[in-house]
């Protein structure tokens, strides 16, 4: 599978990561030959019960909707920990 | 003086509760070798500062009888990615940085109650991607048995700090071969617990789906030891179970000991290219010796064990994008300021995260966007119920499947560095039993016998079994370790 500079950039802005222009390059080789490895799960051979069989073996496990601790138990520790904060509030810059 | 070099859980327990010596003598000798070893092996990212308190306060347990079990006093090191209350918790990345962790991880939890004493965090690849703590960004841990090649990976700090007399056990995490690989590399035993049998909570997600907290050990005694202190069934890891009556053994343990155990080998694992001759020779020899003893050796059919590697490297990368997201610099740990809010989530995932993490990123973010969803996702996710049935199938017949653990012994720090590729192929043996979520358990079998100007170095077996039959691989494991002594 071929993928273009233009394709890395678009995947690195959709990833939420700044990418320089050195790095595109580098990048897209690493993917294209980890891209290339990896088709060949297309190769498997697949009968027609497969698709039934998707899905029985794993699903997803949901906790029950209840508190699991007390309400403020954390606070103090979680605040403590963000870069930058306001009478237990986190603080990021102005979006609109 | 203590003899770390063959020390067990189970020795030091007696020592400690004979008063042939204290927990704190026994802390102070561990931390005599990582102060003489660690300068040059980088086991440790952080030795904690209150060590002797917590030995300390595990004598005033021992003198007044309380708690009494096996594993109090005994020295652990901790992955990097595991959250212990109040002490700092990296994942080795730059990302984390100034991150304390605010509860501990239900393993952590269980461990304080039995009254271990924590020696420090270990390194290891950023965020558990990996096979040679090369992608940490505090620098790699070199090999205890030679050196000049790495330790492995993911849990290099957790195999190295073990194999250096740095701790007596430690406890890693494995998603795809990130405890065995690493204990096969250094000599020592590694275990990859049944998919959910030990709870994840507080341990940072990689692959959800696949991960597992497992130990480390000189001997497979003292990890069935940790693996018994940490399982169960946890209210804050919802995938966590406690298996259900009949689900256990399909086969008795006692046929091991009978010498009546049906040993299964994949068809055709020895003629994969890029297997190592010594890798080889090791395994033939050990099945031979099994074989002498009376268990019986079968080949079995796993059709679609080829494709595994393919289908983990586009599941693991697409848990490992979803999962990643939650590292924007936001809530805690480096935030690089931008001009706008979306400047700072780039710049701050940019500089924080490391190029193989960042590479995964953007590999499960293509796998999983929507032209290509059902071409990659979709074929692997039914490529691994095919292996699933494959292992099920298998062990109709048979009651544990080995293979060796890695195609080749610990290889030269840098030489696969600049080749993301064929350090995936590093995973090859270990990553159907995390796909299945059954357990497998990594034992030393011998050491490489060539090799003029280095020392010799480790080689490793992987014994394989149903969910929840740890038990058989202990059993057989401690056969392989009187084998090989």
């Amino acid at each position: 599978m071929a993928i273009t500079n233009e394709e890395v950039k678009k995947l690195a802005s959709l990833s939420r990561i700044a990418v320089s222009d050195g790095e595109v390059e580098s990048l897209r080789g690493d993917m294209e030959s980890i891209l290339k490895y990896i088709e060949e799960i297309n190769t498997a051979p697949f009968g027609d019960s497969v698709e039934d069989s998707l899905l029985q073996s794993r699903k997803n496990v949901f906790r029950n909707d209840e508190e699991s601790n007390v309400s403020g138990e954390y606070t103090e520790k979680l605040v403590a920990n963000m870069p930058a904060s306001e009478d237990n509030y986190l603080k990021v810059k102005k979006i609109l | 003086m203590i003899d770390l070099t063959t020390l067990t859980i189970l020795k030091a327990h007696k020592g400690l509760m004979s008063g042939a010596f204290s927990a704190v003598q026994l802390a102070t000798a561990y931390l005599e070798e990582v102060k003489k070893k660690d300068g040059d092996i980088n086991a440790y990212r952080e030795v904690f500062i209150d060590v002797l308190e917590q030995a300390k306060h595990a004598d005033e347990m021992i003198a007044k009888k309380e708690n009494i079990n096996p594993l109090i006093g005994i020295p652990f090191s901790i992955k990097d990615n595991i959250l212990i209350d109040g002490r700092s918790a990296g994942a080795s990345s730059k990302i984390l940085e100034g991150y304390v962790a605010p509860y501990d991880a239900t393993v952590i939890k269980k461990l304080k109650e039995k009254g271990v004493v924590f020696i420090g965090r270990v390194n290891m690849d950023e965020f558990a991607m990996g096979g040679s703590t090369e992608n940490s960004a505090y620098g790699v841990t070199k090999n205890p048995c030679d050196s000049t090649t790495v330790s492995g990976g993911s849990s290099g700090g957790s195999a190295a700090s073990v194999a250096m007399n740095g701790t007596l056990v430690s406890l890693g995490s494995d998603t795809g071969g990130s405890v065995r690989q690493p204990a096969s590399f250094c000599g020592v035993v590694g275990l990859k617990p049944t998919y959910g049998s030990v709870s994840r909570h507080g341990l940072m997600a990689m692959g959800s789906s696949l991960d597992v907290i497992g130990p480390l050990g000189k001997t497979v005694e003292d990890v069935e030891i940790v693996f018994d202190a940490i399982k169960g069934a946890d209210k804050y890891d919802a995938t966590s179970f406690v298996p259900v009556d009949g689900h256990l053994l399909h086969m008795n343990p006692q046929r091991v000991e009978d010498a009546h155990l049906q040993i299964g080998v994949p068809k055709g694992i020895l003629d994969q290219g890029g297997i190592d001759v010594e890798v080889k020779k090791n395994f033939e020899e050990i099945i031979e010796r099994l074989k002498e003893q009376g268990h019986t050796v079968v080949e079995v059919e796993l059709p679609y064990i080829s494709y595994s590697l393919a289908a983990y490297y586009v599941i693991m990368p697409a848990e490992v994008s979803s999962n990643m997201a939650r590292f924007d610099g936001m809530k805690y740990g480096k935030r690089v300021e931008g001009k706008t809010l979306l400047d700072d989530y780039l710049l701050t995932r940019e500089q924080g995260l490391g190029k193989e993490v960042r590479r995964r990123i953007m590999l499960g973010t293509y796998v999983l966007s929507s032209g290509y969803y059902d071409a990659y996702y979709g074929k692997a996710n039914k490529v691994r119920d095919h292996i699933t049935k494959d292992f099920k199938k298998a062990f109709e017949s048979v009651d544990v499947i080995l293979t060796p653990t890695t195609s080749s012994p610990a290889f030269k720090i840098g030489e696969k560095a600049n080749d993301p590729l064929s350090m995936y192929l590093e995973d090859i043996f270990t990553v159907p039993a995390s796909l299945a979520g059954i357990p497998a358990l990594s034992v030393p079998s011998g050491k490489t016998t060539q090799n003029s100007t280095h020392p010799l170095l480790p080689l490793g077996i992987q014994i394989m079994a149903t969910h929840h039959n740890e038990q058989v691989l202990f059993t057989l494991g401690k056969v392989i370790e009187t084998i090989r002594s």
